[in-house]
């Protein structure tokens, strides 16, 4: 098996994951597609000390924190808002209800918090890795990871706007 | 006290993950690839110019810095300017270096004109003073010189003055 059709098993997660660290599809793409270049691009810098599933993800965070970092600076984000912003009858209907969920859903509440936790929470709750998966994935210790994923759960608790989607989840048909 | 139908939060954070995952749209693997293949080549064709142009850069500095160090003669003199006689000899042009007769015919006609003015002594060359009994030493900047009376002064200095008298 060649090492694009390995990448290609983890192409589902990594897009999901796309999707719920940006909560849109057109980012995603960009993201996912990154990713994938960049894992196509460094074949031969993987030695195969980790899975290639973690070192995915490393390189899938590692896009998602530069993009974050280069979008939130002042003047680029007005430009990347006028570049990229689609008019509502520009985006398709899935891609209208993709938003709409997202918004309404737990994972709007995990993007207000801090990068990190952020990603932890993707990796734990969407991809469900173990610790030493996530520990591997985001190059820290495994205390860490517990530490980023009990704080997370505990501000999200604590948020009203949560606590008010719970019941709406819970109490809404399947 | 949590209410009775509320669920684990970790398990909604799973089941919506999944209904996300449902709803956005996957584009084929293979675009992917394929956009992969177009960067490669895209980048090997900007590294192959990105090297034709400093290669094309070194050489066009190389030339003018060179054109510059032969041809300009108007740049600021060193700061140790020397006489005619002082020279290192082995540093310039060889007399034979005169490609054309009629080259070395001027050469010659130069180099008499040097000695008549010069005088016939080439350790003391002087010309006479207007203002003054006392002679001045005749500096020459060979900087300043032409390339054919730089040649010419070489091809003098080799030869001899008694020879040209």
């Amino acid at each position: 098996m060649d090492f694009s059709s390995e990448i290609e098993q983890h192409y589902p997660g990594l897009h999901r994951a796309a999707v719920l660290l940006t909560g849109n599809s057109a980012e995603a793409e960009d993201l996912v597609q990154e990713t994938v270049l960049r894992g196509l691009d460094a074949q031969k810098r993987f030695r195969g000390s980790s899975s290639l599933r973690t070192w995915l993800y490393a390189i899938l965070m590692n896009v998602h924190r530069s993009q974050l970092r280069s979008h939130g600076r002042g003047w680029k984000r007005v430009l990347l808002w006028f570049h990229s912003a689609p008019r509502a009858d520009e985006l398709s209907a899935e891609e209208i209800e993709l938003r709409r969920e997202w918004h309404e859903s737990l994972w709007n509440a995990v993007a207000q918090l801090p990068i990190e936790q952020q990603q932890t929470m993707v990796l734990r709750f969407a991809e469900d890795m173990s610790y030493d998966e996530i520990a591997s994935t985001m190059a820290c210790p495994i205390g860490t990871v517990k530490s980023r994923i009990n704080s997370a759960l505990r501000k999200l608790n604590q948020d009203p706007n949560v606590r008010d989607l719970q019941h709406l989840c819970s109490v809404a048909p399947t | 006290m949590k209410p009775e139908n509320e669920q684990p939060l970790e398990k909604q954070l799973n089941e919506h993950a999944r209904q996300l995952s449902d709803l956005a749209v996957r584009p084929p693997f293979e675009c992917l690839v394929r956009e992969h293949k177009t960067r490669t080549s895209r980048h090997r064709k900007r590294n192959a110019a990105g090297i034709a142009v400093g290669v094309f850069s070194i050489l066009a500095c190389w030339l003018y810095l060179g054109s510059a160090n032969g041809v300009n003669r108007n740049a600021a003199p060193p700061s140790s300017g020397f006489a005619a006689t002082d020279f290192n000899r082995s540093q310039q042009p060889r007399p034979d270096q005169a490609s054309t007769q009629e080259e070395r015919i001027e050469q010659e006609q130069l180099i008499a004109e040097i000695v008549a003015v010069l005088g016939t002594d080439p350790a003391m060359p002087v010309v006479p003073s207007p203002n003054s009994a006392q002679p001045l030493v005749f500096e020459v900047k060979y900087e300043d010189l032409t390339p054919n009376e730089q040649t010419a002064v070489q091809r003098l200095l080799t030869v001899g003055f008694d020879q040209w008298n």
